[in-house]
């Protein structure tokens, strides 16, 4: 089969369907994302107006039989960093649109009426735009049951929901998982769900039929490297197979569960919170760990059940339980849950929400631990009102609104979980990733580094998470360089080496500073705000005191140590 | 000696070493050996008493996985403690 490209003009409602280009062969997810934007998205376009480019990409693997490999990355200038975005998703539509036959759909323009909304339909043999305006602010479960009445059971849906189609800087882009074609994974940082929106894209629905999976060029070796890599997986400790929640009591001993807004570097919610909780109440309430994507080993998803054994939300992970738990102040599990459930059916980031609602509590505009309060404002940011509207566009936002001091954002984006005073390497790669405040750009979570080590350690670490980023992989499966330049050479069936793939992890990370470049960033934008300096946490009162000059090795490449071979994705 | 082998998110108190030889002649003797010489590094290996495993700690001996009720087996000089941990973002 060969490749293709679909471009979709928002304009004019026009869809065309054309080769591959050859030259990218090797390039998928955030590498091809960031290669098709700076070559043809203008860095200083309004990102909600018609200049601004929308990628969606899967993986250069996915689709294939390679184990947790069908990741789709979103991509475009983002209206709430103002810079380039990837952010990618699991679940199955990354997976389905290779199968189809199509590496990538790139979406331009937009319609002269905001109110009109489409959807598109792919199939291997026909994209087209269809009208959607029936569907205008339905939220996201609904939406995708709608669309299951409409579409084949083998279908599955990349949707906004009513805080994208507002044009929210905190709006996500959701994709379904395989069972249930529930939208619960979401590629939810830096605002992509408003991009789409401000395309009047409300849903791409991607039925690849009987499709079969996309066959390697080297078939006899890459099902050995498959088998192999699934059976080392499997053999191997399996260390996320309760999924990332149980990391918070790790994190609070490491003092990078952060509580009321980030003033503390521990939570007394702790134990409340821990995702162990979630694993011991399987038995009374159903629910599981289960796979968001068809072939992944990993399994690292839950399904959260309520008190009756009815379907609450999935995946409920460690950086929600982070932010809009402990952040907040709100230490009730089942809270923390539907708080989850409502950001994934308005379609913002949970990250973003939960740093943001923070920020306003610590404001004195709500109390701390105000549950319900918090609850309010996920349908407020539903309704479109003035604080939905606030609290909607992020962090930064709030700050903005209420002249906070205390707003933890690095270059518009809200910090996550990890924090800079007690991990400094992660603080490293948020001042310097071209993502913003982004721990999937580069994390190590090791205390211990020294600091005259901890720019080359963010360096390779943001290496290794961009090339894993491009192949489709999840950062879960942890694969090194080797093992991707393994699955390339005989995929693709030319000699990949591990060199390459750091190349090309490199070269990913030279696109989106380019980007930024052109959009107007300079070092200066490469800083933590001032709360990461000043208000110290934990026993030994850590604060983010990495010189700048230390920050600054991060972007200049320092040569392929043996540890950069050594080393794992992981985000 | 026994060597353990300690994680990235643990080596804040072992000031950055990634292995440590240390004198023991079961696994605990070993884990307490890196707690007396390195303090602060028990409370990841232990989840409030000396016979529960925090839930996020997995041990491996000589890469075999090591329940909480095995701890007391015995070590030779060269084996190998591994620690190994879940933690990640999501």
């Amino acid at each position: 089969m060969t490749d293709k490209l679909i471009r979709v003009d928002m304009t004019n409602q026009a869809v065309t369907v054309e080769p591959f280009p050859a030259e990218w062969k090797l390039l998928g997810g955030r590498a091809l994302s960031g290669r098709i934007l700076l070559d043809e998205c203008d860095p200083t376009c309004d990102p909600l107006g018609p200049d601004n480019v929308f990628v969606l990409a899967p993986g250069a693997l996915a689709g294939s039989a390679a184990p947790t490999s069908g990741r789709i990355s979103v991509g475009a200038k983002s209206p709430l960093t103002k810079g380039i975005k990837e952010a990618n998703s699991g679940g199955n539509p990354g997976q389905h649109l290779t199968k189809c036959g199509y590496r990538a759909i790139v979406v331009k323009g937009q319609p002269s009426n905001p109110d009109a909304r489409f959807g598109l339909s792919v199939t291997a043999d026909e994209v087209k735009l269809v009208p959607a305006d029936d569907l205008k602010g339905m939220w996201n479960y609904a939406l995708c049951e709608s669309l299951a009445s409409i579409y084949a059971d083998s279908a599955s849906f990349i949707t906004i929901g009513p805080a994208g189609e507002q044009r929210l800087r905190g709006a996500s882009v959701a994709t379904t998982d395989q069972d249930n074609r529930h939208p619960a994974r979401h590629a939810a940082r830096g605002g992509l769900g408003a991009v789409m929106g401000s395309k009047g894209l409300k849903y791409v629905a991607v039925d690849p039929g009987k499709a079969r999976a996309r066959q390697p060029s080297n078939p006899k070796e890459f099902a050995q490297i498959c088998k192999k890599y699934t059976r080392d997986y499997l053999d191997g400790p399996q260390i996320f197979k309760h999924g990332t929640s149980t990391t918070v009591k790790a994190a609070q001993i490491l003092n990078t569960f952060p509580s009321k807004n980030r003033v503390e570097g521990q939570s007394a919610h702790a134990e409340t919170l821990d995702g162990a909780n979630i694993v011991a109440n399987f038995e009374r309430r159903g629910g599981g760990m289960h796979n968001c994507l068809t072939g992944c080993i990993v399994k690292c998803s839950n399904i959260v059940n309520d008190e009756d054994g009815n379907y609450k939300t999935s995946a409920l992970e460690f950086e929600t339980l982070t932010l809009l738990g402990a952040n907040c102040d709100i230490g009730n599990l089942d809270d923390v849950a539907d708080l989850d459930r409502l950001c994934d059916e308005v379609g913002v980031d949970t990250i973003e929400t939960g740093a943001a609602i923070a920020v306003y509590m610590d404001a004195g505009k709500m109390e701390f631990g105000d549950a319900e309060g918090a609850k309010r404002i996920l349908q407020e940011i539903a309704d479109g009102t003035e604080v939905g509207k606030i609290i909607g566009n992020g962090a930064a936002s709030v700050g903005e609104h209420t002249k906070h001091h205390r707003v933890p954002v690095c270059k518009g984006q809200a910090i996550p979980a990890w924090d800079p005073r007690t991990i400094k390497m992660v603080g490293v790669t948020y001042a310097t990733s071209a993502m913003g405040a982004d721990h999937t750009a580069g994390l190590v979570v090791n205390p211990g580094i020294p600091e005259d080590q901890l720019a080359i350690v963010s360096q390779e670490s943001q290496i290794i998470n961009a090339a894993c980023d491009s192949t489709g992989f999840c950062q879960f499966v942890q694969p090194t360089l080797q093992d991707m330049a393994d699955y390339y050479t005989h995929f693709f069936g030319e000699a990949v080496t591990k060199e390459d793939m750091a190349e090309q992890g490199w070269r990913v990370l030279e696109d989106e500073w380019e980007f930024n470049r052109r959009a107007g960033f300079t070092d200066a934008d490469d800083v933590l705000p001032a709360c990461m300096k000043e208000d110290a946490i934990g026993p030994g009162k850590a604060v983010f005191d990495v010189k700048p000059e230390s920050i600054k090795q991060a972007k200049i490449r320092q040569g392929n140590r043996p540890e950069l071979f050594a080393m794992k994705a992981v985000g | 000696m026994p060597k353990v082998c300690v994680p990235g998110p643990y080596q804040g108190p072992t000031k950055g070493l990634k292995e440590i030889l240390v004198e023991g002649r079961t696994i605990r003797e070993c884990l307490d050996a890196v707690e007396a010489a390195y303090p602060g590094f028990a409370p990841y290996i232990y989840d409030g008493g000396p016979d529960q495993l925090q839930g996020f700690t997995k041990i491996f001996h000589n890469g075999d996985p090591v329940p909480a009720e095995g701890l007391d087996a015995a070590v030779a000089a060269s084996d190998e403690i591994q620690v190994m941990t879940a933690i990640a973002g999501g």
